[in-house]
Protein backbone atom coordinates (compact mmCIF):
# COMPACT_ATOMS: atom_id res chain seq x y z
CA UNK A 1 0.00 0.00 0.00
CA UNK A 2 2.90 2.25 0.82
CA UNK A 3 4.94 1.37 -1.89
CA UNK A 4 1.97 1.67 -4.18
CA UNK A 5 1.66 5.25 -2.50
CA UNK A 6 5.13 6.40 -3.14
CA UNK A 7 5.52 5.03 -6.62
CA UNK A 8 2.76 6.69 -7.34
CA UNK A 9 3.98 10.51 -6.23
CA UNK A 10 7.16 9.60 -7.49
CA UNK A 11 5.06 8.93 -10.81
CA UNK A 12 3.15 12.67 -10.55
CA UNK A 13 6.43 14.69 -9.74
CA UNK A 14 8.34 13.00 -12.59
CA UNK A 15 5.40 13.57 -14.85
CA UNK A 16 5.35 17.04 -14.24
CA UNK A 17 9.21 17.75 -14.53
CA UNK A 18 8.30 15.96 -17.78
CA UNK A 19 5.67 18.51 -18.49
CA UNK A 20 7.45 21.37 -17.89
CA UNK A 21 10.62 20.61 -19.77
CA UNK A 22 8.52 19.00 -22.70
CA UNK A 23 6.53 21.52 -23.49
CA UNK A 24 8.67 24.17 -23.27
CA UNK A 25 11.23 22.25 -25.95
CA UNK A 26 7.90 21.93 -27.97
CA UNK A 27 7.51 25.56 -27.75
CA UNK A 28 11.06 25.85 -28.33
CA UNK A 29 10.70 23.72 -31.52
CA UNK A 30 7.31 25.64 -32.31
CA UNK A 31 8.89 29.34 -32.46
CA UNK A 32 12.17 27.87 -34.30
CA UNK A 33 10.05 26.60 -37.22
CA UNK A 34 7.52 29.24 -37.12
CA UNK A 35 10.79 31.45 -37.68
CA UNK A 36 12.63 29.53 -40.14
CA UNK A 37 8.52 30.09 -41.98
CA UNK A 38 8.79 33.10 -42.17
CA UNK A 39 12.27 33.15 -43.33
CA UNK A 40 13.69 34.23 -39.86
CA UNK A 41 16.64 33.12 -38.00
CA UNK A 42 14.23 32.69 -34.78
CA UNK A 43 15.02 32.44 -31.30
CA UNK A 44 17.62 29.18 -30.07
CA UNK A 45 15.43 26.07 -29.03
CA UNK A 46 16.16 26.92 -25.04
CA UNK A 47 14.92 30.33 -25.36
CA UNK A 48 11.48 29.69 -23.71
CA UNK A 49 13.32 28.38 -20.76
CA UNK A 50 15.25 31.65 -20.53
CA UNK A 51 12.17 33.55 -20.70
CA UNK A 52 10.39 31.26 -17.92
CA UNK A 53 13.51 32.10 -16.00
CA UNK A 54 13.55 35.70 -15.99
CA UNK A 55 9.61 35.72 -15.32
CA UNK A 56 10.88 34.11 -12.45
CA UNK A 57 12.82 36.55 -11.12
CA UNK A 58 10.66 39.44 -12.07
CA UNK A 59 8.24 41.66 -9.76
CA UNK A 60 4.60 40.02 -9.54
CA UNK A 61 2.24 43.38 -9.96
CA UNK A 62 -0.89 42.68 -8.49
CA UNK A 63 -3.26 45.73 -9.54
CA UNK A 64 -5.18 47.56 -7.28
CA UNK A 65 -9.15 46.67 -8.37
CA UNK A 66 -7.61 42.75 -8.73
CA UNK A 67 -9.59 40.59 -6.84
CA UNK A 68 -6.47 39.43 -4.91
CA UNK A 69 -7.10 35.83 -3.76
CA UNK A 70 -8.61 34.73 -7.50
CA UNK A 71 -6.01 36.28 -9.39
CA UNK A 72 -3.42 34.72 -7.88
CA UNK A 73 -5.02 31.39 -7.61
CA UNK A 74 -5.36 31.70 -11.10
CA UNK A 75 -2.24 30.59 -12.31
CA UNK A 76 -1.59 27.79 -9.45
CA UNK A 77 -4.70 26.19 -10.97
CA UNK A 78 -4.14 26.25 -14.37
CA UNK A 79 -1.02 24.85 -13.69
CA UNK A 80 -1.79 22.05 -11.91
CA UNK A 81 -4.83 21.21 -14.15
CA UNK A 82 -2.68 20.62 -16.46
CA UNK A 83 -0.33 18.39 -14.98
CA UNK A 84 -3.18 16.67 -13.67
CA UNK A 85 -4.40 15.74 -17.50
CA UNK A 86 -1.12 14.46 -17.75
CA UNK A 87 -0.98 12.26 -14.79
CA UNK A 88 -4.22 10.33 -17.41
CA UNK A 89 -2.55 10.44 -20.37
CA UNK A 90 0.67 7.54 -21.59
CA UNK A 91 3.75 8.70 -22.50
CA UNK A 92 5.52 6.27 -25.19
CA UNK A 93 4.70 2.85 -23.92
CA UNK A 94 4.66 3.79 -19.99
CA UNK A 95 0.85 3.47 -18.93
CA UNK A 96 -0.50 6.64 -17.56
CA UNK A 97 -0.04 6.72 -14.07
CA UNK A 98 -3.60 7.35 -12.68
CA UNK A 99 -4.59 5.77 -15.74
CA UNK A 100 -7.19 3.47 -14.03
CA UNK A 101 -8.82 6.26 -12.11
CA UNK A 102 -10.57 7.97 -15.02
CA UNK A 103 -10.40 7.56 -18.98
CA UNK A 104 -10.67 10.14 -22.07
CA UNK A 105 -13.94 11.66 -21.37
CA UNK A 106 -12.50 12.70 -17.66
CA UNK A 107 -9.68 14.54 -19.62
CA UNK A 108 -11.87 16.33 -21.78
CA UNK A 109 -13.15 17.93 -18.56
CA UNK A 110 -10.08 18.57 -17.22
CA UNK A 111 -8.49 20.05 -20.82
CA UNK A 112 -11.08 22.87 -19.87
CA UNK A 113 -9.91 23.41 -16.44
CA UNK A 114 -6.89 25.75 -16.96
CA UNK A 115 -9.10 27.37 -19.54
CA UNK A 116 -11.32 28.22 -16.65
CA UNK A 117 -8.63 29.38 -14.76
CA UNK A 118 -7.18 31.84 -17.27
CA UNK A 119 -10.77 33.06 -17.68
CA UNK A 120 -11.14 33.56 -13.55
CA UNK A 121 -7.76 34.95 -13.60
CA UNK A 122 -8.86 37.72 -16.34
CA UNK A 123 -12.27 38.67 -14.59
CA UNK A 124 -10.38 39.20 -11.49
CA UNK A 125 -7.57 41.35 -12.87
CA UNK A 126 -9.91 44.09 -12.83
CA UNK A 127 -9.21 45.56 -16.73
CA UNK A 128 -11.44 45.79 -19.50
CA UNK A 129 -8.97 44.09 -21.53
CA UNK A 130 -8.99 41.31 -19.18
CA UNK A 131 -12.75 40.68 -19.24
CA UNK A 132 -13.20 41.15 -22.52
CA UNK A 133 -10.43 38.70 -22.98
CA UNK A 134 -12.36 36.00 -20.43
CA UNK A 135 -15.67 36.44 -22.51
CA UNK A 136 -13.99 35.48 -25.58
CA UNK A 137 -11.94 32.56 -24.13
CA UNK A 138 -15.64 31.58 -22.67
CA UNK A 139 -16.91 31.69 -26.30
CA UNK A 140 -14.08 30.01 -28.16
CA UNK A 141 -14.13 27.29 -25.12
CA UNK A 142 -18.24 27.22 -25.94
CA UNK A 143 -17.09 26.63 -29.92
CA UNK A 144 -14.55 23.83 -29.83
CA UNK A 145 -15.22 22.02 -27.01
CA UNK A 146 -18.22 20.06 -29.23
CA UNK A 147 -15.86 18.49 -32.60
CA UNK A 148 -13.40 17.96 -29.94
CA UNK A 149 -16.25 15.38 -28.06
CA UNK A 150 -17.49 14.16 -31.58
CA UNK A 151 -13.67 12.83 -32.32
CA UNK A 152 -13.53 11.17 -29.33
CA UNK A 153 -16.95 9.68 -29.16
CA UNK A 154 -16.55 8.19 -32.86
CA UNK A 155 -13.07 6.41 -31.75
CA UNK A 156 -14.45 5.02 -28.62
CA UNK A 157 -17.45 3.79 -30.15
CA UNK A 158 -15.57 1.77 -32.86
CA UNK A 159 -13.52 0.52 -30.61
CA UNK A 160 -16.80 -0.82 -28.42
CA UNK A 161 -18.17 -1.93 -31.90
CA UNK A 162 -14.90 -4.01 -32.67
CA UNK A 163 -16.13 -5.96 -29.37
CA UNK A 164 -13.04 -4.59 -27.29
CA UNK A 165 -13.17 -3.94 -23.76
CA UNK A 166 -13.54 -0.61 -21.84
CA UNK A 167 -13.17 1.58 -25.56
CA UNK A 168 -13.46 4.93 -22.84
CA UNK A 169 -10.36 3.95 -20.76
CA UNK A 170 -6.62 5.51 -22.48
CA UNK A 171 -5.17 3.02 -21.72
CA UNK A 172 -7.07 1.18 -24.25
CA UNK A 173 -7.20 3.70 -27.50
CA UNK A 174 -3.56 3.73 -26.31
CA UNK A 175 -2.96 0.03 -27.53
CA UNK A 176 -5.89 -0.20 -30.13
CA UNK A 177 -4.61 1.69 -32.91
CA UNK A 178 -8.25 2.90 -34.05
CA UNK A 179 -7.08 2.67 -37.84
CA UNK A 180 -6.70 -1.38 -37.28
CA UNK A 181 -10.02 -1.76 -36.39
CA UNK A 182 -11.85 -0.11 -39.49
CA UNK A 183 -12.53 -0.28 -43.17
CA UNK A 184 -12.13 2.36 -45.55
CA UNK A 185 -14.88 3.79 -44.77
CA UNK A 186 -13.81 4.29 -41.67
CA UNK A 187 -10.31 5.22 -42.44
CA UNK A 188 -11.89 8.17 -44.74
CA UNK A 189 -14.13 9.01 -41.09
CA UNK A 190 -11.15 8.79 -38.86
CA UNK A 191 -8.86 11.33 -41.68
CA UNK A 192 -11.67 14.08 -41.17
CA UNK A 193 -11.80 13.29 -37.72
CA UNK A 194 -7.67 13.68 -37.71
CA UNK A 195 -8.24 17.10 -39.48
CA UNK A 196 -10.77 17.82 -37.19
CA UNK A 197 -8.67 17.51 -34.44
CA UNK A 198 -5.93 19.14 -35.67
CA UNK A 199 -7.75 22.39 -35.71
CA UNK A 200 -8.88 22.07 -32.24
CA UNK A 201 -5.26 21.87 -31.10
CA UNK A 202 -4.65 26.10 -31.75
CA UNK A 203 -8.19 26.97 -30.59
CA UNK A 204 -7.26 24.53 -27.03
CA UNK A 205 -4.07 26.19 -27.03
CA UNK A 206 -5.19 29.75 -28.13
CA UNK A 207 -2.80 29.98 -30.69
CA UNK A 208 -3.01 32.41 -34.00
CA UNK A 209 -5.33 31.85 -35.50
CA UNK A 210 -7.53 30.97 -32.44
CA UNK A 211 -5.98 33.44 -30.02
CA UNK A 212 -8.53 36.05 -30.13
CA UNK A 213 -8.62 35.72 -26.06
CA UNK A 214 -5.39 37.19 -25.58
CA UNK A 215 -5.24 39.80 -28.79
CA UNK A 216 -1.99 41.65 -28.70
CA UNK A 217 -2.99 44.33 -30.84
CA UNK A 218 -6.61 45.22 -30.08
CA UNK A 219 -6.65 43.45 -26.13
CA UNK A 220 -3.25 44.02 -25.38
CA UNK A 221 -3.25 40.57 -24.22
CA UNK A 222 -6.27 39.94 -23.07
CA UNK A 223 -6.62 38.07 -20.60
CA UNK A 224 -3.01 38.35 -19.34
CA UNK A 225 -3.25 41.83 -20.00
CA UNK A 226 -2.28 42.34 -16.09
CA UNK A 227 0.31 39.35 -15.33
CA UNK A 228 3.21 39.61 -14.38
CA UNK A 229 6.50 38.04 -12.51
CA UNK A 230 5.86 34.63 -11.00
CA UNK A 231 2.15 34.70 -12.16
CA UNK A 232 2.85 34.98 -16.12
CA UNK A 233 5.83 32.61 -15.64
CA UNK A 234 2.85 30.08 -14.06
CA UNK A 235 0.63 30.70 -16.85
CA UNK A 236 2.91 30.08 -19.82
CA UNK A 237 4.40 26.96 -18.08
CA UNK A 238 0.53 26.19 -18.16
CA UNK A 239 -0.13 26.38 -21.75
CA UNK A 240 3.56 24.65 -22.35
CA UNK A 241 2.24 21.70 -20.35
CA UNK A 242 -1.04 21.74 -22.13
CA UNK A 243 0.79 22.05 -25.43
CA UNK A 244 1.74 18.54 -24.53
CA UNK A 245 -1.08 17.14 -23.07
CA UNK A 246 -2.88 18.36 -26.38
CA UNK A 247 -0.22 16.54 -28.43
CA UNK A 248 -0.23 13.80 -26.64
CA UNK A 249 -3.66 13.14 -26.46
CA UNK A 250 -3.65 13.74 -30.93
CA UNK A 251 -0.75 11.04 -30.51
CA UNK A 252 -3.20 8.58 -28.50
CA UNK A 253 -6.38 9.04 -30.35
CA UNK A 254 -4.48 8.81 -33.83
CA UNK A 255 -1.51 7.52 -33.76
CA UNK A 256 -0.63 5.53 -31.03
CA UNK A 257 2.27 2.98 -32.33
CA UNK A 258 5.63 2.31 -30.72
CA UNK A 259 8.65 1.05 -32.03
CA UNK A 260 8.68 -1.81 -29.32
CA UNK A 261 5.53 -3.46 -31.04
CA UNK A 262 7.33 -4.27 -34.00
CA UNK A 263 10.86 -4.30 -33.17
CA UNK A 264 12.53 -6.97 -30.53
CA UNK A 265 14.46 -4.63 -27.64
CA UNK A 266 15.66 -5.06 -24.24
CA UNK A 267 12.73 -4.14 -21.55
CA UNK A 268 15.09 -0.69 -20.84
CA UNK A 269 16.27 0.35 -24.72
CA UNK A 270 12.21 -0.34 -25.40
CA UNK A 271 11.33 2.18 -23.21
CA UNK A 272 13.79 4.58 -24.03
CA UNK A 273 12.80 4.02 -27.95
CA UNK A 274 9.09 4.43 -27.21
CA UNK A 275 9.84 7.48 -25.38
CA UNK A 276 11.51 9.06 -27.92
CA UNK A 277 9.75 8.09 -30.46
CA UNK A 278 6.95 9.14 -28.68
CA UNK A 279 8.75 12.69 -28.62
CA UNK A 280 8.67 13.14 -31.93
CA UNK A 281 5.73 12.17 -32.34
CA UNK A 282 4.84 15.19 -30.18
CA UNK A 283 6.72 17.12 -32.14
CA UNK A 284 4.88 16.50 -35.65
CA UNK A 285 1.62 16.91 -34.09
CA UNK A 286 2.78 20.39 -32.86
CA UNK A 287 4.81 21.07 -36.20
CA UNK A 288 1.40 20.46 -38.21
CA UNK A 289 -1.09 21.64 -36.69
CA UNK A 290 0.03 24.86 -34.40
CA UNK A 291 3.51 25.94 -35.93
CA UNK A 292 2.11 25.62 -39.69
CA UNK A 293 -1.42 26.92 -38.74
CA UNK A 294 -0.20 29.89 -36.86
CA UNK A 295 2.21 30.93 -39.45
CA UNK A 296 0.04 30.45 -42.72
CA UNK A 297 -3.11 32.23 -40.93
CA UNK A 298 -4.37 36.19 -39.02
CA UNK A 299 -6.42 35.54 -36.36
CA UNK A 300 -9.95 34.66 -36.60
CA UNK A 301 -12.59 37.25 -35.49
CA UNK A 302 -14.91 35.94 -32.68
CA UNK A 303 -17.71 35.87 -34.79
CA UNK A 304 -15.37 33.78 -37.59
CA UNK A 305 -14.16 31.14 -35.08
CA UNK A 306 -17.79 30.52 -33.75
CA UNK A 307 -18.67 29.75 -37.19
CA UNK A 308 -15.85 28.07 -38.18
CA UNK A 309 -15.91 25.53 -35.15
CA UNK A 310 -19.74 24.97 -34.64
CA UNK A 311 -20.32 24.90 -38.58
CA UNK A 312 -17.61 23.48 -40.41
CA UNK A 313 -15.69 21.64 -38.31
CA UNK A 314 -19.04 20.47 -36.46
CA UNK A 315 -20.02 19.22 -39.45
CA UNK A 316 -16.46 17.50 -40.18
CA UNK A 317 -16.65 15.65 -37.21
CA UNK A 318 -20.33 14.55 -37.10
CA UNK A 319 -19.65 13.78 -40.88
CA UNK A 320 -16.59 11.75 -39.80
CA UNK A 321 -18.53 10.59 -36.97
CA UNK A 322 -21.84 9.38 -39.73
CA UNK A 323 -18.61 7.80 -41.57
CA UNK A 324 -17.60 5.42 -38.67
CA UNK A 325 -20.70 4.31 -37.79
CA UNK A 326 -21.52 3.30 -41.50
CA UNK A 327 -18.33 1.39 -41.29
CA UNK A 328 -19.53 -0.77 -38.71
CA UNK A 329 -22.86 -1.15 -39.83
CA UNK A 330 -21.91 -2.46 -43.24
CA UNK A 331 -19.32 -4.89 -41.28
CA UNK A 332 -16.03 -3.55 -42.47
CA UNK A 333 -13.04 -3.67 -41.04
CA UNK A 334 -13.54 -5.47 -37.25
CA UNK A 335 -16.93 -6.09 -35.67
CA UNK A 336 -18.11 -8.46 -33.15
CA UNK B 1 -5.11 24.64 -52.27
CA UNK B 2 -7.13 27.87 -52.53
CA UNK B 3 -8.69 27.69 -49.00
CA UNK B 4 -5.57 27.71 -47.55
CA UNK B 5 -3.20 29.62 -50.03
CA UNK B 6 -0.02 30.22 -47.64
CA UNK B 7 0.41 26.79 -47.01
CA UNK B 8 2.49 25.40 -49.84
CA UNK B 9 4.48 28.66 -49.53
CA UNK B 10 5.08 28.26 -45.63
CA UNK B 11 6.31 24.47 -45.98
CA UNK B 12 8.67 25.49 -49.15
CA UNK B 13 9.90 28.71 -47.39
CA UNK B 14 10.80 26.17 -43.74
CA UNK B 15 13.49 24.20 -46.00
CA UNK B 16 15.27 27.72 -47.47
CA UNK B 17 17.49 29.47 -45.72
CA UNK B 18 16.79 32.43 -43.75
CA UNK B 19 17.31 35.45 -45.21
CA UNK B 20 18.50 36.84 -41.94
CA UNK B 21 22.09 38.03 -42.25
CA UNK B 22 23.22 36.63 -38.63
CA UNK B 23 25.72 39.77 -37.57
CA UNK B 24 27.50 39.86 -35.70
CA UNK B 25 26.20 36.04 -34.51
CA UNK B 26 23.64 33.79 -35.33
CA UNK B 27 22.45 34.07 -31.43
CA UNK B 28 22.97 37.43 -29.11
CA UNK B 29 26.35 35.79 -27.06
CA UNK B 30 26.03 36.26 -23.53
CA UNK B 31 27.94 39.92 -23.51
CA UNK B 32 28.30 41.83 -26.79
CA UNK B 33 31.41 43.60 -25.57
CA UNK B 34 33.08 40.36 -24.79
CA UNK B 35 32.39 38.74 -27.88
CA UNK B 36 34.03 41.97 -29.88
CA UNK B 37 36.68 42.24 -27.94
CA UNK B 38 37.17 38.25 -28.58
CA UNK B 39 36.74 38.74 -31.84
CA UNK B 40 39.33 41.37 -32.23
CA UNK B 41 42.03 38.87 -30.93
CA UNK B 42 41.62 36.35 -33.22
CA UNK B 43 39.84 34.19 -31.00
CA UNK B 44 36.01 34.27 -32.34
CA UNK B 45 34.50 34.82 -35.73
CA UNK B 46 32.05 37.85 -36.51
CA UNK B 47 30.15 37.38 -39.29
CA UNK B 48 30.38 40.00 -41.75
CA UNK B 49 27.28 42.42 -41.97
CA UNK B 50 25.38 43.23 -44.96
CA UNK B 51 27.28 45.59 -47.69
CA UNK B 52 26.29 48.92 -46.83
CA UNK B 53 24.29 50.86 -49.68
CA UNK B 54 25.60 53.62 -52.00
CA UNK B 55 25.84 56.90 -50.72
CA UNK B 56 26.54 55.88 -47.37
CA UNK B 57 26.46 58.19 -44.64
CA UNK B 58 29.26 56.55 -41.98
CA UNK B 59 32.08 57.84 -39.73
CA UNK B 60 33.60 61.11 -41.20
CA UNK B 61 36.55 61.31 -42.78
CA UNK B 62 38.82 64.78 -42.93
CA UNK B 63 41.81 65.99 -45.67
CA UNK B 64 43.36 68.14 -43.28
CA UNK B 65 46.36 68.90 -46.11
CA UNK B 66 43.23 69.90 -48.68
CA UNK B 67 41.50 71.78 -46.15
CA UNK B 68 41.78 76.19 -45.84
CA UNK B 69 40.26 76.58 -43.34
CA UNK B 70 37.08 78.41 -44.48
CA UNK B 71 34.83 77.43 -41.33
CA UNK B 72 31.90 77.20 -43.57
CA UNK B 73 31.56 73.40 -42.00
CA UNK B 74 31.50 74.76 -38.23
CA UNK B 75 28.59 76.90 -39.00
CA UNK B 76 26.35 74.85 -41.00
CA UNK B 77 26.49 71.97 -38.62
CA UNK B 78 23.44 71.52 -37.19
CA UNK B 79 24.90 69.53 -34.43
CA UNK B 80 27.79 72.00 -33.55
CA UNK B 81 29.85 68.36 -33.70
CA UNK B 82 32.90 70.70 -35.34
CA UNK B 83 35.26 72.60 -33.82
CA UNK B 84 37.90 75.25 -35.41
CA UNK B 85 41.42 75.50 -34.37
CA UNK B 86 43.08 78.76 -35.13
CA UNK B 87 46.47 77.61 -34.53
CA UNK B 88 46.58 75.33 -37.55
CA UNK B 89 43.64 76.98 -39.04
CA UNK B 90 41.98 73.32 -39.37
CA UNK B 91 39.10 71.88 -37.63
CA UNK B 92 38.32 68.83 -34.94
CA UNK B 93 35.27 66.97 -35.40
CA UNK B 94 33.32 65.13 -32.62
CA UNK B 95 31.76 61.97 -33.91
CA UNK B 96 29.62 61.38 -31.42
CA UNK B 97 28.17 64.67 -31.37
CA UNK B 98 27.87 64.35 -35.11
CA UNK B 99 24.09 63.83 -36.62
CA UNK B 100 25.42 62.01 -39.70
CA UNK B 101 23.16 64.90 -41.96
CA UNK B 102 26.71 65.57 -44.04
CA UNK B 103 25.57 68.79 -44.93
CA UNK B 104 29.50 70.20 -44.18
CA UNK B 105 30.16 67.68 -46.93
CA UNK B 106 27.94 69.81 -49.13
CA UNK B 107 29.19 72.79 -48.18
CA UNK B 108 33.18 72.39 -48.32
CA UNK B 109 34.48 74.33 -51.10
CA UNK B 110 37.47 71.87 -51.63
CA UNK B 111 35.83 68.86 -50.83
CA UNK B 112 37.90 67.42 -47.84
CA UNK B 113 35.08 66.31 -45.79
CA UNK B 114 33.84 63.03 -46.51
CA UNK B 115 31.52 60.63 -45.62
CA UNK B 116 32.65 56.75 -44.92
CA UNK B 117 31.41 53.68 -45.09
CA UNK B 118 32.59 52.53 -41.48
CA UNK B 119 29.34 52.62 -38.83
CA UNK B 120 30.35 49.80 -35.69
CA UNK B 121 31.78 52.82 -34.17
CA UNK B 122 29.87 52.61 -31.00
CA UNK B 123 31.83 52.99 -28.02
CA UNK B 124 32.04 53.76 -23.93
CA UNK B 125 34.44 56.81 -24.49
CA UNK B 126 33.16 59.91 -26.20
CA UNK B 127 36.68 61.53 -26.52
CA UNK B 128 38.48 58.06 -27.30
CA UNK B 129 41.13 58.75 -30.25
CA UNK B 130 39.12 57.09 -32.71
CA UNK B 131 35.59 59.61 -31.81
CA UNK B 132 37.55 63.03 -32.60
CA UNK B 133 38.90 63.59 -36.27
CA UNK B 134 40.94 65.79 -36.86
Amino acid sequence: MLSNVMAAVIGCVGIAAYGMVVGLFLQGVDRKCAAHMQARVGPPIRQPFIDIGKLLCKDNVVPDHAVRAVFNAAPLIALAASITILLYLPLGSIMPVLGEWGDVVLIMYLLTVPGLAMMAGGFASGSPYATVGSQREMVTMIAYEFPLATGIIAIAWRLSAAGIADPFLIATIARTPVWSVTGPLGWLGLLLLLIVLAWVTPAELSRVPCDTPEAETELAGGLLVEYSGRNLALFSLSLAVKTVAMATLAVVLFLPWNPSWYIELEPLAALIVDVLFFIIKLVLVVFFSVSVIRVMMARFRINHLVTLYWKYLGIAGIAGLALIVLDATLGMGVVV
Amino acid sequence: MSLLPAVLEVLRQFFRKPVTNPFPAKYLPPSITTFFRKAATGEGRVNPPVKTPARFRGKITYDRDACIGCRLCTRVCPAHAIEFLPETKTVRIFVTQCIFCSQCNDVCPVSCLHMSEEFLIATENRYSEEMIVE
